[in-house]
């Protein structure tokens, strides 16, 4: 058991006792996952909000029987995933003529490319070329864009996909990113960071 | 491409999540407050079937209109609790049957109120629900008290 692990257990005793701050740090850790699943589902800010809400209320009732902490985020991006269906559900029965899923949208359909965006050129083409790509790339890449970087079994468990396809298909969807991209060190170049969770 | 590409392009795209997409505030602190509403002195009810977990063409769908009617199932010991959830834009109407207990009291929470439901023959109503997450707290005539998995409506 490496140290996160063993800090994460720590953590889920500690908040499992009623200590806040043991479970704001859970929340702190975790929420950039949950929030990058639910949006890779293309829910918009208040469903995607209304998603990662409902799963850490499900973790606070589950508390007591959440105490693996190698489950635990498996056990998160399961819960998420399921609501973030239930509320396509019920969104799709409100627009019973329309079948289709809005196009992807980053930031929310309610703040089209502001002035932020456009001000960094580098960054509005690395979106639109994003944007283009076929809807299973966009949501895999979504998930990888959490940070820290999910592991594989999380992306599994967020985006019910065999582990043994996640990295071909990374690859893939990352080459044709970058084909649309044109040259991809238009941005400045920087080393991967965070190390994968384990 | 090799794996540094691969690694390379990914860092860029986190930074453009990070930079236009990010978790809003107002996510984590309800996400903190959510603790509070940790209850010990309740059994948990727990959500055992959700009508919209199952694949559309495999339910039978009674939608007129707006109108759509999901059906959810909350079990524990003998006490089950289903739901009947009829939404009306972004209002909803509960309508809950309860069995296996005697009530003496309901309630609905939500995230920020809590309302007293009145029942009949263990039948509950609430009108007018804002749509969000939602969780019933049942007591019954032998002094158990019990609350239901939020459920998002």
């Amino acid at each position: 058991m490496d140290d996160s692990m063993s800090t994460t257990r720590a953590l889920l005793t500690r908040a499992s006792g009623g200590q806040q701050e043991a479970w704001n740090e859970l929340v702190r850790r975790h929420t950039n996952l949950l929030w990058s699943i639910a949006r890779s589902f293309r829910l918009d800010q208040a469903d995607a909000a209304d998603a990662v809400q409902t799963t850490w209320l499900r973790l606070v009732e589950h508390l007591d029987r959440v105490q693996d902490p190698d489950r635990l985020v498996g056990w998160l991006a399961t819960t998420v995933r399921r609501e973030c269906l239930r509320i396509k559900r019920i969104r799709d029965r409100e627009r019973p003529q329309s079948y289709d899923d809005p196009p992807f949208e980053i930031p929310d359909p309610a703040e089209p490319l502001d002035a932020k965006l456009l001000r960094d050129e580098s960054y509005a083409t690395l979106w639109h070329a994003f944007a283009g790509m076929p809807e299973h790339c966009q949501r895999l890449l979504r998930v990888l864009m959490s940070s820290p970087p999910p592991s594989y079994d999380t992306v599994s468990a967020a985006l019910q996909m065999p582990v043994g396809s996640i990295g071909p298909t990374r690859k893939r969807c990352l080459a044709r990113l970058r084909s649309l991209f044109g040259r991809h060190d238009c941005l400045p170049s920087q080393a991967p960071t965070a190390e994968r969770e384990s | 491409m090799n794996d540094i590409d691969d690694e390379v392009t990914l860092a860029q795209l986190r930074a453009l999540a990070e930079e236009f997409d990010p978790v809003p505030e107002l996510v984590l602190e309800t996400a903190m407050a959510a603790f509070t509403l940790r209850k010990l002195d309740a059994e948990l009810v727990e959500l055992i079937g959700d009508s919209y977990d199952q694949p559309a063409e495999s339910v039978v769908v009674r939608s007129t209109g707006t109108l759509d009617v999901r059906m959810l199932s909350f079990r524990v010991g003998l006490l089950s609790l289903e739901l009947q959830v009829t939404a009306r834009g972004a209002r909803r109407k509960l309508v809950a049957q309860v069995e296996g207990v005697r009530l003496v009291n309901a309630r609905i929470e939500t995230g920020g109120s809590t309302r007293d439901l009145a029942y009949d023959d263990g039948v509950l109503v609430a009108e007018d629900v804002p749509a969000g997450p939602i969780r019933f707290r049942l007591t019954t005539d032998t002094g158990g008290s019990f609350l239901t998995s939020w459920v998002l409506i």
